[in-house]
């Protein structure tokens, strides 16, 4: 046996049985005599024998005691005041962050528009007073266009 | 009792079911959960939890499936959440694990074997547990269970190549994992 051969009959084995007799032999032969595939028996197939220690092959006679008494404080289980408030404290911080955010990201897109300055009851004069403004400019306009042709005429 | 008049029992919520599917598969769901958990406590608690959830959830049994299978089914998923959920917790577990090995070696009338022993155990367990979730599962199932691969293809609702492809794949990352331990 050649130790790709013996790493595979270590690797296909399982905890709970080694191939037959014969195979097994001829594994045990190769143990003796090579160190490497030794260790690999040791680590592996030890281990594996280790690990399926704690496996059980007898029951529990009062498990489902144990379970129906799990079942039954669980579906009596008093509301948790604790963590009802623990829970609203959270999500109440949440929600104030996430309007500050709201009013700080608004603040920032629209940083020191116009409008900011004005209150409500302002606004609707300002208005009136940027078209009076704007009426004016026109008035102003019409006047000297009407003088510059006058003067044009005259020239002529 | 059939599987089909176990369910119903269930659903119905009938004591004697919950009783007789306890009973009967105790043995088969802590030994699972003990594959992937490696340990005798933690294998307690989440067989209680997974016959809990089957008696609580029976009604979503489908009855294609084995009321074995679906028992492997949750066990499996049980087992591999406590991980996830409890991996904190574990590291210092471990750390408390090898302090107090080491003080059984240096105890004078302390035997080297079982600590040897523990420690082999420890390797494969890591090695195992460092395995990707469904190589580990396909391996913990044939390996330590001993299911068969056409069972293990029917708890992992997979064909069987791939738990083929799964278990070899398996096979050559542990011996990949365990070579530091073993090559000289």
């Amino acid at each position: 046996m050649n130790c790709r051969e013996c790493e595979n009959i270590i690797f296909e084995a399982s905890a709970a049985q080694l191939v037959s007799t014969e195979v097994k032999n001829r594994l045990e032969q190769h143990l003796s005599l090579c160190s490497h595939c030794r260790q690999l028996y040791i680590v592996y197939a030890e281990g594996m024998e280790q690990l399926s220690g704690g496996r059980r092959s007898e029951g529990d006679d009062g498990l489902y005691a144990k379970i129906a008494a799990q079942m039954q404080a669980t579906q009596h289980e008093p509301v948790n005041v604790r963590k009802i408030i623990r829970l609203s404290t959270a999500f109440s911080g949440a929600a104030a962050a996430v309007i500050v955010g709201i009013f700080i990201g608004n603040q920032l897109i629209n940083p020191l528009s116009e409008s900011a300055f004005y209150l409500r009851s302002e606004v609707s004069s300002a208005v009136a007073y940027a078209s009076d403004d704007l009426y004016q400019e026109d008035a102003f306009l019409l006047s000297l266009e009407s003088y510059l042709s006058e003067t044009e005429k005259v020239s002529e | 009792m059939t599987d089909t008049e176990l369910i119903q029992g269930l659903i119905d919520g009938d004591q004697r079911a919950g009783r007789f599917l306890v009973d009967e598969y105790q043995i088969m769901v802590y030994n699972t959960c003990y594959s992937f958990l490696h340990n005798v406590h933690n294998a307690e608690d989440v067989t209680q939890d997974v016959f809990i959830e089957a008696i609580k959830h029976a009604s979503r049994f489908r009855a294609e499936a084995k009321v074995s299978t679906w028992l492997y089914r949750i066990a499996i998923n049980r087992s591999l959440n406590y991980i996830r959920n409890n991996r904190k917790r574990w590291f210092w577990q471990e750390i408390d694990e090898f302090f107090d090995s080491g003080k059984a070696v240096n105890e004078p009338m302390a035997e080297i074997d079982p600590v040897e022993r523990s420690e082999q155990k420890n390797i494969i367990a890591r090695a195992i547990d460092a395995l990707p979730k469904n190589q580990r599962i396909a391996f913990s199932l044939n390996k330590l269970e001993d299911l068969s691969y056409a069972e293990v293809a029917e708890v992992m609702e997979l064909k069987l190549p791939a738990v083929e492809s799964l278990l070899h794949r398996a096979k050559m990352n542990l011996q990949k994992k365990l070579k530091a331990y073993y090559e000289i």
